[in-house]
This record gives structure tokens, C-alpha cells and sequence, in this order.
């Protein structure tokens, strides 16, 4: 197994490909476009304003969570937690967690939770909120262009994935919060992405 | 000898049992509270999904001004109120309950119902009443969403 691992290749790019023809002296070339995460703008524990641009020239891991979720975000949680302790001295990837109720969830509640969480560095862990609108839009799009099929069991509110996404905004990897085994492919899945 | 040590033994899984059963009563009727929660919160995306597609329904029917036709735009809006009331229904009562819930784990679960002086009995009843609201939520949530569809399919 561990050996498998060492010979991973590159990790794939998820989502939709399209082909863009362009036409330069007289030749013709043929771009792929892979599809990236549209631009956002939410506010983090901190009040300061988080969007795409928060993360350029970094990768970060993003998650959907409410804190009043009985079930599955009390355990993405603390994988979260595990990445965060992991990546404690990288300073090229962050993460950020999305609440999916903002009307319970806001900046004063998101900072109360992220100090019982541990002691977080909001500039390491962005906990957002901001409009419900926006955040359901933004999860949709995390996961159709992540997940093979939108129907896939669960759908995308309550499906505790963990996107892994490159400094390009495009996603290389998703994987269950909930499932120690699958975060910790996700942590080898981090090297492997600062290699490239 | 052999039944001294039947009659510890015996003592001992009577002791067992007494100290897991009411931990155990609790797990299943809990485990039924979230089998419902994890059946509907999936949907919370379908109801916002339907009222995005009320959105465009009530545009496209505030443009034709040619001839308005109030009655439709009335069951756009009130279609789309009870996704709303739906979707708010839900978030409260998880709120509520998440709130006052045991922590998950035995160890957390037991120390949590000792320090707030809950008894088995009273921490059955509350999670019976909250089976019966989930459920309620339940049938607010999926009536709604049928409700939407059927409306959108006309």
C-alpha cells in the first residue's frame, strides 16, 4: 500500500473539460478549459471580507458545515482540525469552511466556534457566512464540478466532502470529512500537490 | 464453588446491563431522530433549488404584461413561502435540538446528562417529543417541495 502510494501520479482535474480553438499567425491551437471555482465573497470569524483572491497563489481545502448540525459536522470538524494541526507549518495552504446557516451562523457565532474548535488562526482557517443564496450556489458548484453525477446520494448540502482545490481554483480531489482514512489520503494528496 | 462464582458472574452481567441499558434505550430512539434528520436534510437543497425555479417563474410571469395572470403569480408566491417556511422549520428545529442534545461518545453523553441533572426518563421523553417534531418537519418539508413541483410542471 504504502509503496501504491509513492508511485501516485499527478492528481487528476475534476470536472468538466471544454475545448477552446485559437487561431494565432495563421495556425490553429487547441486549448482545454478546465472549470474552476466561480468568483465568491464572504465574510470570515475575523469581519474581513474572504473571495477567490483570498487564496490566489495558494491551495486550500474547502468544506460546507453549519454549527448546529447534529450529525456529521461535529466529526468534519475535527478532521478539519487534523489538517489544521498538519498543515501548521505550510504557509501555502489554507482552509475554508462554509456555513450553510447563516442566520444562526454569523461572524460573532463563527468566531465562538472556531475558539472552541481550538485556538485558529483565521488567516490558516477561514470559517465564512454571508448570503444563504450565495453559499447554496457556491456548494453546487464545489460539487458538480467535483462529483461525477449532481445526483449522486446526498446531494450536495449534506454530503460532507472536503475539496481539495490548486492555486488554479480548479478542484483535484474530493473526499468524505467524515472518513479519518480518506483525510489522510487527503493530507499525501497535499504533498503531492505542492510538488507539482 | 462453581455457583459462587455463577452468582458473580451473574451479579456482574446484571450490573452491566443495568449500567449500558439506559444508554443503549436512548442510542436506538436517538439513532430513530437522525434517521429522519438524514432522510430530509438531502432536501434542503432540493427546496432551494424549487424556489430558484419559482424566481424565474415569477419574472417570466411579471414580464407578460400582455395579460397578467394574478392567480398564477399568486400560487408562485405562496408555493415559494411554504419552501421558505420549510426550509426555516428544519434549520430551527436542528438548531434547538442541537443544542440540547447529549454529545456524541458514551463517556462525553453520560457526564453531559449527569452535570444537567437528566434522568433517563426525562431524556426518553425529549427524545420522543423530538421524533414526533422531526417528523412534523418532515411532512412540511416534503409537502412543499411536491407542492412546488406539481405547480412547475403546469
Amino acid at each position: 500500500m504504502p509503496e501504491q502510494q509513492v508511485g501516485r501520479g499527478p492528481l487528476p482535474i475534476l470536472g468538466e473539460k471544454d475545448t477552446q480553438v485559437r487561431e494565432e499567425n495563421g495556425q490553429k491551437y487547441v486549448d482545454t478549459l478546465y472549470h474552476h471555482i466561480p468568483s465568491f465573497s464572504f465574510w470570515d470569524q475575523d469581519s474581513s471580507v474572504v473571495t477567490e483572491h483570498t487564496f490566489d497563489g495558494k491551495i486550500y481545502i474547502a468544506d460546507f458545515f453549519f454549527t448546529s448540525c447534529p450529525t456529521i459536522c461535529p466529526v468534519m470538524t475535527i478532521q478539519m482540525h487534523r489538517l489544521y494541526e498538519d498543515l501548521r507549518d505550510v504557509n501555502d495552504v489554507v482552509l475554508l469552511s462554509h456555513s450553510i446557516d447563516p442566520q444562526r451562523d454569523s461572524v460573532a457565532h463563527l468566531k465562538k466556534y472556531a475558539a472552541k474548535t481550538g485556538s485558529i488562526d483565521a488567516q490558516r482557517w477561514h470559517f465564512v457566512t454571508g448570503d444563504k443564496d450565495h453559499i447554496y450556489e457556491m456548494a453546487k458548484a464545489y460539487f458538480e464540478n467535483a462529483a461525477a453525477s449532481p445526483d449522486a446520494p446526498g446531494g450536495f448540502i449534506h454530503s460532507g466532502y472536503f475539496y481539495l482545490v490548486d492555486k488554479q481554483k480548479r478542484i483535484r480531489g474530493l473526499y468524505l470529512g467524515t472518513d479519518e482514512k480518506q483525510v489522510d489520503r487527503l493530507m499525501k494528496d497535499i504533498r503531492i500537490l505542492r510538488n507539482e | 464453588m462453581s455457583t459462587v462464582r455463577y452468582l458473580y458472574l451473574s451479579l456482574f452481567v446484571l450490573f452491566l446491563t443495568a449500567c449500558t441499558k439506559p444508554y443503549e434505550e436512548q442510542k436506538v430512539l436517538f439513532d430513530e431522530v437522525m434517521l429522519v434528520h438524514d432522510e430530509v436534510m438531502p432536501k434542503m437543497q432540493d427546496i432551494h433549488e424549487l424556489k430558484q425555479q419559482l424566481n424565474e417563474k415569477m419574472q417570466q410571469l411579471q414580464q407578460d404584461s400582455s395579460r397578467m395572470d394574478t392567480a398564477m403569480i399568486l400560487q408562485v408566491f405562496t408555493k415559494k413561502q411554504a419552501l421558505e417556511e420549510a426550509d426555516h422549520v428544519m434549520m430551527s428545529w436542528m438548531r434547538e435540538f442541537a443544542d440540547q442534545m447529549a454529545p456524541p461518545g458514551k463517556d462525553k453523553y453520560d457526564g453531559y446528562l449527569k452535570k444537567k441533572g437528566i434522568s433517563h426518563d426525562a431524556y426518553m421523553k425529549f427524545l420522543e417529543t423530538e421524533k414526533s417534531k422531526v417528523e412534523e418537519v418532515k411532512v412540511k418539508m416534503l409537502s412543499s417541495i411536491q407542492d412546488a413541483q406539481n405547480l412547475l410542471q403546469k
